[in-house]
C-alpha cells in the first residue's frame, strides 16, 4: 500500500491537493511545467473531493464541472483533450459519480450507462494517444450506495466488453459527493459497499479513493484493500484551523511513549457524549453513524476529536508546539501562542504553518499504518485511534 | 580620533574631522559610512545593530502584525530582507505587551533573527481609527472592541515597544495630515513631538540593546521642519525619521522637505523616511541622501496579483499573460521567478492563496535586488549612471516626470532627453 500526493497549484508549501480540470487554459500547460519543483507523481481525478460536488448536473451530453469561470459540461472528447495538455502521470476516467445517499436506481442505472459509456470512449482515445503514452488509465469503481449494483459495474469492467489492457487501476468513486461532510462517514457506512466493489476485481492492480476520510475511516478503508488516499482530511482539517494530534504510533510496550494514550491531547471543542435520554441522541438514531463526532452548532467552531482548534483562546500564551515530540517545521519553530496569534489575526501564514503541520501528520499516520499491515498489527493502530481519541470503551472491531 | 602628534600635521585636522563625521556609535548602534557618491548625497553605509548588521541604503518590508503576507521567515530572508516592520498597535493590542514580555520578544514569537523595527502606534491611530483625538497627554481614542476610552501616551507606547524589543523603536509623534492647511497646528505638532520625545527617551527601559528614533516634523512648511531640526537634532539620538510625509502631497513639495532634513541632519548617522516604497521614490531619496525607507506597497500590491518590474508593475490579471510562459523578470533570483511563469501565475492569481506568497516574495526580493543595486552603484562610484539608465528604463520615451528631474538636478544628476 502507498501514499500519493495528488498536487495542484505546484509550491513548495502546498495548500490544496488534488488537481482536477478547471479551465480550457490547462490547454497550454506542458508537462514540464506540470512536474516543476516536484518530486512526486501528479495524478488528476475528475471533481474536487474537497468540495462537494452539486447533485443532478450530470446528463447524456457530459459531465458537469465546476470551474472558475462557471459550470462547464465536459464530454469524453474533452476530458481526453485535457489529459493530453496535463500528461499526468495517471488519470482516472471521466465518471458520473452522482447518485448520492438516497438515489433511486432508475438514477443509479443512468449514471453506470453513462459512465460505462464514457469509461470504453476513454480506453480508446488513451490508446490511440501518442501524448499519454507515459500516463495510466484508471478505472471508476461506482454504483452508489448500491451493493448490487457496485458488484455488477465491477463485474462487468472484468469482463469480456471492457478492454482490460488499457486499465492500470481503480479509483472507488460515488461512495460520497464530496466535500467536508464525507468526514461524518465512518467505517460501517462504508465497508459493505466497497466490499461489493473490490471483491469481482484483480487482486493486482492498484485501488484508490478520494475525500475526507477521517482517520478511523481509513483504516476500515485500507483494511479493506483500498492503497491510496488524498489529503482532503488534512486540507479540510487545515481550512478551519485545526491542527491534527490524534496518535497513531504503535510502540512495542503500549504503555510508553510520547502517543501513549491521554497524552498531548487537548480538544477543546470535543463533545463526545450525547446522553442516551437527549432529543438530539433520539434524533440521531436514525442516521447509520457512530456517535463520535458530533457537528458544532453554526456559531461555534467546526472540529473534531483529532485536532485542536488554533482559533480557541486557550491557545493564546502557551509556548509549546502545536503537538509535543512532532517533527515538522512549524512543531520545531513555533508555538501554539504564535500560531493562535495568526489565526486570530487572520494572516495567511496561519494556515501556511498548518497545513505543513497537518500534512507531515498525515504522512507519519501512513507510514505507521503500512508498519502496522507489514506486522499484522491493524487492529492495535485501530484500538489506539479508538481509545485514546474518544476514550469509549466498546469493542470496535474492523468488519 | 585625532591625537596630539597627528593633529600637528597639516591637513591632519582636516582629515580627522572626516573621519569623525563619517561614523557614529551608540550604545546599541554603530554607523559607518563606506562610500559617498561625487555627486549627489547618496552614501553607502554600514548600520551595527543587535540582532544584524544592516548595509544601507536598504528597504524594510512591513509585516504589520509579526508576519509577512503568508512567508516564513526563512522565505522572507531568502529574498534578502535586512529589517523588517511591525506595528505597536496592531501588536500591542494583539497578543499584547504582557505575552512579548513572557515570550522575550517578537523575535522569538515570530522567529526572525534579523533586525526589527516597530514604529509607535501613533499614525495606525490617527488613520484607523474614527474617535482619535490628540492632547498633549497623548492620543485619546475609543477602543475598537469595547467601546471605551483609551490613551495612548508616550511612555505606554515605549512600554510596548519595550516588550516587543525591536532594534530600533519609533517615537511617538504628532502627526498631522499632510494636507492639512493650518499652519499653527504644524507649528504645535512640532513643538510636542519634541516634548514627546523627551518623554519617550526617558521611557526607554532597554537603552543599551533598543535605539529610539526622534521624527522630524513641519508638515511641508520649511521654518517649522528648521525648528523640527533643531530641537530633535539637539538630542543626539543614533538616527532620525523624517516623518509627515508620504500621505498625498504633491512630489513638488515632498522632495524639497526631504532635500532640506538631509541637509541638516548629522551625516554620521542614519536618515529614515518614513512610508516611502515606490522604485522611483527610492532612488531619488538615496541621491538626496536617505539611508532608509519602509512601505508597505510591495507587499500589498501582491494582494491584488501585481508584480514589481524595472519599469513599474505588471497586473498578472491580465489576460496578455495567459500564454506568457516568462517568469516575472529574467533577471530575478527569486525562487518564485526561477520556479514558475507568467501564465502559471495568471491561472491562480487572486484565486489561489499561494499567487499572493508567490508575489510577495517576488516583490521583497525586487526591491531588495533594488537597493542592492543602488549600493552597489555608490560603492562604484557610478550612482549618478545607475539613476539615469534606471530612469530611461521606467520611463518610456524619457517622459520624465518634472518633480523626478528638479530632485536629482539639485544633487547634480541630469536627466538626459
Amino acid at each position: 500500500m502507498f501514499f500519493i500526493l495528488w498536487w495542484t497549484r505546484m509550491h513548495h508549501y502546498m495548500y490544496r491537493l488534488s488537481i482536477f480540470v478547471t479551465t480550457f487554459r490547462c490547454f497550454r500547460i506542458t508537462r514540464k511545467e506540470l512536474h516543476t519543483s516536484l518530486h512526486f507523481s501528479v495524478c488528476v481525478s475528475v471533481q474536487d473531493a474537497a468540495k462537494a460536488t452539486p447533485q443532478g448536473y450530470n446528463h447524456k451530453k457530459g459531465v458537469s464541472l465546476w470551474t472558475y469561470g462557471g459550470r462547464q459540461i465536459i464530454t469524453a472528447d474533452k476530458y481526453m483533450d485535457l489529459m493530453e495538455a496535463m500528461q499526468p502521470d495517471w488519470y482516472e476516467a471521466l465518471n458520473d459519480a452522482d447518485p448520492g445517499i438516497g438515489s433511486s436506481k432508475k438514477r443509479i442505472l443512468n449514471s453506470t450507462t453513462s459512465s460505462m459509456e464514457y469509461l470504453k470512449q476513454c480506453i480508446t482515445l488513451h490508446k490511440a494517444s501518442q501524448k499519454l503514452k507515459g500516463s495510466a488509465l484508471f478505472a471508476p469503481l461506482l454504483g452508489g450506495r448500491s451493493e448490487k449494483a457496485r458488484n455488477g459495474w465491477s463485474k462487468s469492467l472484468m469482463s469480456t466488453t471492457v478492454d482490460k489492457s488499457a486499465i492500470s487501476g481503480y479509483t472507488i468513486v460515488g461512495l460520497h459527493t464530496n466535500g467536508p461532510e464525507v468526514e461524518d462517514l465512518q467505517p460501517v457506512n462504508v465497508s459493505n459497499i466497497v466490499k461489493a466493489s473490490l471483491e469481482p476485481l484483480a487482486a493486482e492492480l492498484p485501488r484508490q479513493t478520494a475525500g475526507m476520510w477521517n482517520p478511523l475511516t481509513v483504516l476500515q478503508l485500507a483494511h479493506l484493500g483500498v492503497d491510496i488516499f488524498d489529503s482532503t482530511f488534512p486540507f479540510l482539517v487545515t481550512e478551519r484551523r485545526g491542527a491534527l494530534t490524534f496518535p497513531f504510533r504503535l510502540n512495542r510496550r503500549q504503555n510508553d511513549g510520547a502517543y501513549s494514550k491521554g497524552s498531548c491531547l487537548e480538544h477543546q471543542n470535543k463533545k463526545l457524549k450525547v446522553s442516551e435520554d437527549s432529543p438530539k441522541a433520539k434524533a440521531e438514531e436514525e442516521v447509520p453513524r457512530q456517535d463520535n463526532k458530533i457537528r458544532e452548532s453554526e456559531d461555534e467552531e467546526l472540529s473534531s476529536p483529532y485536532e485542536i482548534n488554533m482559533k480557541n483562546k486557550s491557545n493564546v500564551s502557551l509556548m509549546k508546539p502545536l503537538l509535543e515530540g512532532c517533527e515538522c517545521y512549524t512543531c520545531k519553530n513555533f508555538t501554539r501562542a504564535y500560531v493562535h496569534h495568526l489565526t486570530i489575526a487572520n494572516e495567511l501564514l496561519a494556515p501556511v504553518l498548518l497545513m505543513m503541520h497537518n500534512l507531515h501528520h498525515w504522512m507519519d499516520f501512513f507510514s505507521s499504518i503500512r508498519e502496522a499491515i507489514k506486522t499484522d498489527r491493524l487492529e492495535d493502530l485501530q484500538t489506539l485511534i479508538t481509545t485514546s481519541v474518544f476514550e469509549s470503551n466498546e469493542d470496535i472491531t474492523l468488519s | 580620533m585625532a591625537t596630539a602628534t597627528a593633529a600637528s600635521l597639516p591637513g591632519a585636522s582636516v582629515a580627522a574631522a572626516a573621519a569623525v563625521s563619517s561614523s557614529s556609535s551608540s550604545p546599541a548602534l554603530s554607523f559607518r559610512i563606506l562610500a559617498e557618491c561625487s555627486k549627489s548625497k547618496a552614501r553607502t553605509s554600514l548600520m551595527k545593530l543587535p540582532h544584524y548588521a544592516v548595509e544601507l541604503p536598504m528597504f524594510m518590508p512591513v509585516g504589520t502584525q509579526g508576519t509577512l503576507k503568508g512567508l516564513l521567515p526563512e522565505q522572507v530572508k531568502g529574498a534578502k530582507a535586512q529589517v523588517i516592520l511591525g506595528n505597536t498597535y496592531h501588536l500591542g493590542t494583539r497578543p499584547g505587551k504582557d505575552l512579548f514580555q513572557d515570550f522575550g520578544g517578537l523575535h522569538k514569537f515570530m522567529q526572525w533573527d534579523r533586525a526589527l523595527l516597530t514604529d509607535s502606534g501613533g499614525f495606525q491611530m490617527v488613520s484607523l481609527l474614527d474617535l482619535a483625538e490628540i492632547t498633549e497627554e497623548g492620543v485619546k481614542f475609543r477602543s475598537p472592541y469595547d467601546g471605551s476610552e483609551c490613551m495612548l501616551t508616550p511612555e505606554e507606547s515605549i512600554e510596548i515597544q519595550n516588550a516587543i524589543g525591536a532594534d530600533i523603536m519609533m517615537q511617538l509623534d504628532d502627526v498631522v495630515d499632510v494636507r492639512e492647511k493650518d499652519y499653527e497646528r504644524f507649528k504645535t505638532a512640532a513643538y510636542r513631538t519634541t516634548r514627546w520625545l523627551d518623554r519617550c527617551i526617558k521611557a526607554n527601559k532597554n537603552p543599551d540593546r533598543q535605539n529610539l528614533f526622534p521624527i522630524i516634523q513641519g508638515g511641508l512648511f520649511p521654518d517649522l521642519r528648521k525648528i523640527s531640526l533643531e530641537q530633535q537634532i539637539a538630542r543626539d539620538a543614533p538616527g532620525y525619521a523624517i516623518g509627515g510625509l508620504s500621505g498625498g502631497e504633491a512630489k513638488e513639495k515632498f522632495w524639497p522637505t526631504v532635500h532640506l532634513c538631509t541637509d541638516h541632519l548629522p551625516k554620521n548617522k542614519p536618515r529614515y523616511c518614513m512610508g516611502v516604497g515606490f522604485a522611483v521614490d527610492l532612488v531619488v531619496c538615496c541621491a538626496l541622501g536617505v539611508d532608509m525607507f519602509d512601505c508597505v506597497f510591495p507587499t500589498r500590491t501582491a494582494r491584488f496579483g501585481c508584480a514589481l518590474v524595472d519599469n513599474g508593475q505588471i497586473n498578472l490579471k491580465a489576460r496578455d499573460f495567459a500564454n506568457d510562459f516568462r517568469p516575472i523578470d529574467e533577471k530575478c533570483g527569486c525562487s518564485t521567478c526561477r520556479n514558475y511563469s507568467r501564465a502559471y501565475l495568471h491561472t491562480i492569481v487572486t484565486k489561489e492563496t499561494v499567487a499572493c506568497h508567490l508575489l510577495s516574495l517576488h516583490n521583497v526580493a525586487y526591491q531588495m535586488r533594488l537597493m542592492q543595486s543602488i549600493r552597489d552603484s555608490i560603492k562604484k562610484d557610478c550612482f549618478a549612471e545607475f539613476v539615469e539608465d534606471f530612469m530611461a528604463a521606467y520611463y518610456k520615451d524619457q517622459e520624465y516626470p518634472q518633480w523626478v528631474v528638479d530632485a536629482l538636478a539639485a544633487v547634480k544628476i541630469t536627466l538626459k532627453k
